[in-house]
């Protein structure tokens, strides 16, 4: 019960700011000739991304991912799409469209019988210096392997207001929606923090299973 | 197969939405040209200029609380940008203006929302330019301000 709660509380404040106003919305976007790598573990998947941004509104990289549970390995291209940015005062907001494609295969041979696959995400966040939120959905179609679809939802805090070139910390909330999956519904109180051009989140879910990601932009 | 579908129709979504990308920068510059002519309106009072001479160095860093400038040192550009509410997205400032020879370096004050930039000796660079560096880093530009002369 308390599971849905959360849940719910997160996915309605997020939902309540992303559709109030165009104030809303924030993420980090690269800026011209800038390099990204992003490495992120949940209790699902495991991925890694290398991006280049042309551009301060798109990004084109290479990604793969692992599906832990279900068994497959992706790797192709991804192109990200920063279709809008809200950039206000006090906040700051975005909206990203994101799309992959390559080829999918076992996690046993990934290299062999690959089979073509991706995904679409639409994503969403917005944040001022203490608070953050942030919602996406992401749909993989994995060949062979089949579909499957994921809601996420984050609202965050940071417990102080850090200064320029500190150590910046956010405690977060992450409420995942995966309709097809045993654990439909899975929570993960996370830590973020940042310094410079690394960030770093470190969590648990209320299963046991870890998170851990880590960004660095150059 | 849903995949492709869903693919192509996103493509088609996120390009056709180019257009409002770029209308929201070009108005952010009509913005700024409005601030611009708004600044030159400020009178300075040239019987306390000394004053400013004898703190000049603290003058470059002082800001009001509702973060209007002060005043700005010579040598020296103090930029009101929106957007910038975080350490990690403004650090892409510091790598979009580092890398012109003509600025030294920069530092961000998050809660005034100002970027002031350190001009290497006998640096300048245009407002047009300037703008068009932050908002390649992602941001707008409210306010320009450069030392009087």
């Amino acid at each position: 019960m308390f599971r849905k709660i959360c849940a719910a509380a997160a996915a309605s404040l997020t939902l309540a700011v992303l559709t109030a106003a165009p104030q809303a919305a924030a993420r980090p976007v690269s800026y011209p000739g800038g390099w990204t790598v992003m490495v992120m573990n949940d209790d699902a998947m495991s991925s890694s991304l290398v991006h280049y941004s042309p551009s301060a509104d798109w990004s084109i990289g290479w990604r793969e991912n692992w599906a832990r549970d279900a068994d497959w390995v992706f790797t192709g291209a991804q192109i990200n799409r920063l279709v809008r940015r809200w950039n206000n005062p006090g906040s700051q907001a975005n909206f990203y469209i994101k799309g992959a494609l390559g080829g999918v295969g076992s996690e046993a041979r990934p290299l062999d019988d690959l089979d073509l696959g991706g995904m679409v995400e639409i994503a969403a966040d917005w944040e001022t210096r203490r608070w953050f939120l942030s919602a996406d959905a992401v749909y993989w179609d994995a060949g062979d392997f089949g579909d499957s679809t994921q809601y996420r939802a984050r609202v965050g805090v940071a417990p102080y207001v850090a200064e320029f070139g500190g150590i910046h910390t956010w405690l977060m909330l992450q409420a995942t929606h995966r309709p097809d999956a045993d654990d439909e519904l899975v929570l993960t109180p996370l830590a973020r923090f940042f310094y410079g051009t690394h960030l770093w989140e470190v969590g648990v879910t209320d299963r046991g299973e870890g998170l851990f990601n880590w960004i660095i932009r150059f | 197969m849903n995949f492709i579908r869903t693919a192509l129709f996103s493509a088609a979504l996120a390009f056709s939405a180019a257009p409002a990308f770029a209308d929201h920068h070009e108005a952010d510059a009509e913005h700024e040209a409005h601030d611009m002519s708004h600044g030159d309106e400020h009178e300075h009072d040239a019987a306390h200029a000394h004053e400013h001479d004898a703190d000049i160095e603290e003058a470059a860093a002082i800001v009001a609380e509702d973060g209007a400038i002060a005043v700005v040192a010579p040598g020296t550009l103090q930029v009101q940008v929106n957007g910038l509410v975080c350490d990690f997205c403004a650090q892409a400032l510091n790598r979009v203006l580092t890398r012109r020879a003509e600025i030294a370096e920069i530092n961000v004050d998050l809660d005034a929302r100002i970027v002031t930039i350190d001009m290497e000796d006998d640096g300048e660079i245009d407002d047009e330019t300037l703008t068009g560096l932050i908002n390649d880093a992602g941001y707008d530009v409210v306010a320009i301000h450069r030392p009087e002369v």
